[in-house]
């Protein structure tokens, strides 16, 4: 795993210097949320939507 | 006939049926040259989200994308998905999935946020000529869980979180997190203070001819030389914490 990881991290980081407003704006963002919210867990949906009933709903809002 | 239906007529959107509940790989590119939607198809409400969302991508997608459309096309597409909250509210869809359904999308900006917080600090590291190791693992979960007491995060979780990211070159994993950020706050904020639907076809057209500074000075937010960064003012942040506040207020730590 740290072969990899290190390996990315290099290529990763240039990116993120040449972008840095991206990265910057997004960081402060990111700390307000952690700073002043609690981590809640993930709701399974229960129920079934068939695939056309989907669509259905798609279309009518993209309309 | 809609763009919609022209886009399910011409096979544009691809199904795959999905039964993991928490990885979302749902995406929209170029493959072998032609535009293409990919969704995970898990039967349930969140694929309403999934297809509407990368719509939205697919309507400004193009070879060669322009700053604006770097920064802020997942904005566009989160601008969509508000939108479509709001949407399944009026409709009366069913109360408790509506109820998750917006939980969801939060729970999905936490670990996005969880996730920049985490490759900051590995950066901080590797800046200054650390290479990663376990020790360095353990102390960044050290400073993580002191600088944030909500954040809850273990050894675990800290080591997966750095797996994802970092585990493969695929940059669009490394991307997504401070996509989805600066998205979910964009958004917000549009809908509280915009035209949304204007913007929305209004960016569609035009989002891959423009800057991302033309894109901020449209929603009349703010960039300084700060510490020798551009950055967004104090103003501007404020505009977009208030929006997000607005949204989220039920996740509130003291709630």
């Amino acid at each position: 795993m740290f072969e990899r990881v290190n390996g990315t991290l290099s290529n990763f980081y240039h990116k993120y210097l040449n972008q840095r407003p991206f990265f910057d704006i997004s960081l402060v963002l990111a700390d307000f949320i952690v700073s002043n919210y609690k981590e809640i867990k993930y709701g399974i949906y229960y129920k079934y939507i068939p695939i056309n009933e989907t669509y259905r709903i798609c279309k009518k809002f993209l309309y | 006939m809609t763009k919609f239906d022209k886009a399910i007529d011409l096979g544009i959107i691809d199904i795959n049926i999905s039964d993991n509940q928490f990885i979302n790989s749902s995406v929209c590119n170029y493959i072998d040259n032609y535009p293409n939607i990919t969704v995970d198809i898990k039967h349930n409400i969140s694929d309403t989200l999934n297809i509407c969302h990368e719509f939205m991508h697919y309507l400004n997608l193009e070879r060669t994308l322009s700053s604006a459309r770097f920064y802020f096309s997942e904005s566009i597409s989160m601008l969509s998905d508000e939108k479509l909250e709001k949407f399944l509210d009026k409709e009366n869809y069913n109360n408790d999935e509506y109820y998750l359904f917006k939980r969801n999308r939060f729970y999905d900006s936490y670990n996005c946020a969880k996730a920049v917080l985490i490759t900051n600090y590995l950066f901080e590291y590797y800046k200054n000529g650390e290479i990663l190791t376990d020790d360095i693992i353990k102390n960044i979960l050290i400073e993580l869980n002191n600088e944030y007491t909500n954040i809850d995060l273990d050894y675990i979780e800290l080591k997966k979180i750095i797996e994802i990211i970092f585990g493969s070159n695929r940059l669009n994993y490394f991307y997504q997190s401070f996509g989805h950020i600066l998205g979910i706050f964009i958004s917000n904020y549009i809908l509280n203070h915009f035209d949304s639907s204007g913007l929305i076809s209004y960016y569609n057209g035009n989002i891959n001819k423009m800057f991302y500074e033309d894109f901020l000075s449209k929603i009349s937010l703010k960039l300084q030389i700060k510490n020798d960064r551009l950055i967004l003012d104090d103003l501007s942040f404020q505009k977009l914490f208030d929006s997000f506040d607005i949204n989220f207020n039920a996740y509130r730590k003291k709630l």
